[in-house]
């Protein structure tokens, strides 16, 4: 039995429906919701701290049902995108609101501003933090009650890039050492990547995949979650079944190797792929065309820091994203025919719908 | 080449002065307003000479009718905050018709004439009023007393202290209180705790506002409390016997009381906030 596990709940809360939404974590793992806005993934995170009592399911914790307790019962750490500091009170003040009637307060508030390296803050008043070290004291503030579940709604997005990238380090880091059980929402993908043990996505309050996000981000169960996960699609015009999950698919001219990946129809199957993962080959004026490839065109390169987007136009417009090493040792540019290879493991046979 | 610039440069620098000009002819409005204010108020104040003032300040009736205007305001103030932040609250937090009603109710002494407010309070606190017999026995009575004076000040200021408490407590930002029921706070724990230590402003506000409104009540508490006087009735009734002399020296003692309390209430509050936020 899972530490903490939300079964069949649905909730007709307008605009936000959730509709029979189930999620389990074991215990010190980080789940991490991830969907675009308005996929009511905020609304089941405040449904689960007890803000919203649903219509149908249950949720379970520690080995007791939690439905329906008060949030106050419920022994959970909150954190909001924009932090929600108590502006009346100190950094202290608000790191001890939760332990009220506990012992040693100062002592397990010092502990817990140690843990978020904002110690020196103690006497502050949020008005004069950064939104770096509010978000420090926030962390600090649902930790020091010692959570039985974490939950974390957008914790960084109101942060500059740099200033993310900093705190989504600590982030990962201090979740682990600390292994509190947590659920994370976010709509970045990059964030789920690295903080997740496990991903569910949501979209219109449906979870439409879960699984550790490796496996989600390599093998989407359906178009749409392919397309939020930031992978490009072709349309088959047909393909045949090889055995063991593996199709030939034809895409204009050329025959692709793909992994099949749930129930496919031609009318609605669709190839998905990171643009990572194409490999690029540059036709010079003699070589031809051969079936395992796309042939394309390139129609411009976009720098984008350190790699490279590289747009094709072949049967479709796709483009690929290569590394500085790769686009330099290539030599690519606007107007060069190349052929585009996939690896059969990473090239995804799915339906447009689940 | 260089004429068309010159002449473009020149017509949006008269462009620009034609724009500030009109700006600065909204000004012209509210300085209408702001003088309208302030040129009866101090054109009564200099046409007083200092021993007019002496000579009404050492009237016992004045001195008493002043005191007894402030007693009566400070106590309406303290019970309209009493019995208005937990009425504020809900509104704040409610949503739908029934809170729309409610906003409705609060803001109607705004719209009922005064003397209509001081019969209609007759019939309740009157001698045989409905409260008014049902608390004469226990020794309270309200027709003629102070009690009176705070019961017709009080419904005509229930909508500045509402009102005020209100507006502090939707500017509390939803997202602290779920916070701090996730960190353990009952819901009335978040409302003593939280909504209440940010509202404190709003309350305050609407406390010193009812004082304010309270003081310059004259037509409902006229109609319940005519004696005691308090310090309008009693200028009244200067006006009517003696003119214009005796009550526009009363009238700006007066003034210089209130205004005195009314501003040294408003830095009370401002220093206990700066205090706060250090």
């Amino acid at each position: 039995m899972s530490y903490f596990a939300v079964r069949n709940l649905s909730l007709p809360l307008q605009p936000f429906q959730l509709r029979d939404v189930s999620l389990s974590i074991d215990q010190g793992k980080t789940l991490v919701l991830l969907g675009p806005s308005g996929s009511g993934k905020s609304v089941l995170l405040e449904t689960i701290a007890g803000f919203h009592t649903p219509t149908a399911g249950r949720i379970e914790l520690a080995g007791g049902e939690i439905t329906n307790l008060p949030p106050e019962e419920r022994g959970l750490g909150f954190m909001f995108q924009d932090y929600a500091l108590f502006p009346h009170l100190t950094v202290e003040q608000n790191v001890a609101f939760g332990l009220r009637g506990k012992r040693r307060v100062t002592q397990r508030v010092e502990a817990a501003l140690d843990l978020v390296s904002a110690r020196h803050l103690m006497g502050r008043r949020p008005a004069m933090l950064s939104g770096g070290e509010k978000q420090r004291v926030a962390l600090a503030r649902a930790l020091a009650i010692e959570p039985q579940l974490f939950l974390l709604d957008e914790p960084l997005s109101a942060l500059d890039a740099k200033m993310r990238e900093e705190l989504r380090e600590d982030l990962r880091r201090l979740l682990r050492a600390l292994q509190t059980t947590s659920v994370y929402v976010t709509h970045d993908r990059l964030e789920a990547l690295i903080l997740a043990d496990q991903v569910a996505i949501i979209r219109d309050g449906v979870i439409r995949q879960a699984g550790e996000p490796e496996d989600v981000f390599a093998r989407p169960a359906d178009a749409w979650v392919a397309r939020f996960l930031g992978m490009q699609l072709f349309h088959p015009e047909d393909f045949e079944a090889m055995g063991l999950n593996r199709v030939k698919a034809r895409v204009g001219d050329a025959v692709l190797e793909a992994t099949l990946n749930g129930q496919c129809n031609p009318e609605t199957a669709r190839l998905a792929f990171h643009p990572e993962d194409v490999r690029l080959e540059v036709l010079n004026g003699h070589s031809l065309p051969i079936a395992g490839a796309v042939p394309a065109m390139v129609e411009a390169t976009v720098p984008l820091g350190m790699t490279f987007r590289v747009e094709l136009k072949g049967n479709a417009h796709f483009s690929a994203l290569l590394s500085r090493q790769d686009y330099q040792r290539l030599g690519v540019k606007a107007g060069d025919r190349v052929l585009a290879h996939f690896d059969p493991q990473r090239l995804i046979l799915i339906p447009e719908e689940p | 080449m260089a004429r068309p610039v010159a002449a473009t440069a020149r017509t949006s620098e008269a462009h620009r002065a034609l724009t500030r000009l009109a700006f600065g002819f909204l000004w012209l409005p509210g300085g209408v307003l702001l003088l309208f204010i302030l040129l009866p108020l101090l054109r009564m104040t200099f046409a007083q000479s200092w021993e007019s003032l002496r000579s009404v300040a050492d009237m016992h009736s004045v001195r008493s009718a002043i005191w007894l205007s402030l007693q009566t305001a400070a106590a309406t103030a303290f019970i309209a905050a009493l019995l208005g932040t937990p009425l504020a609250y809900f509104l704040a937090r409610g949503s739908g018709w029934l809170k729309r009603l409610l906003e409705a109710v609060v803001d109607l002494p705004l719209a009922v004439p005064h003397t209509v407010v001081g019969i209609a309070l007759l019939f309740v606190f009157g001698r045989r009023g409905l409260l008014g017999a049902l608390f004469a026995p226990l020794g309270l009575e309200f027709w003629g007393t102070k009690a009176g004076i705070v019961i017709a000040m009080l419904f005509v200021s229930v909508p500045f202290m509402v009102n005020s408490a209100r507006l502090g407590f939707a500017a509390v930002d939803p997202r602290l209180e779920k916070v701090a029921r996730t960190l353990g706070a009952s819901a009335f724990g978040v409302f003593y705790r939280v909504d209440l230590p940010l509202a404190w402003r709003g309350i305050m506000t609407g406390a010193v506002l009812t004082y304010a409104r309270s003081i310059s009540e004259i037509g409902a508490v006229m109609v319940l409390a005519y004696y005691p006087m308090t310090a309008p009735v009693k200028i009244y009734d200067l006006y009517l016997q003696t003119g214009l002399s005796e009550s526009s020296a009363a009238a700006v003692l007066l003034l210089l009381v209130t205004l005195s309390t009314f501003l040294l209430f408003r830095a009370l509050i401002d220093a206990n906030l700066g205090l706060n936020k250090r």
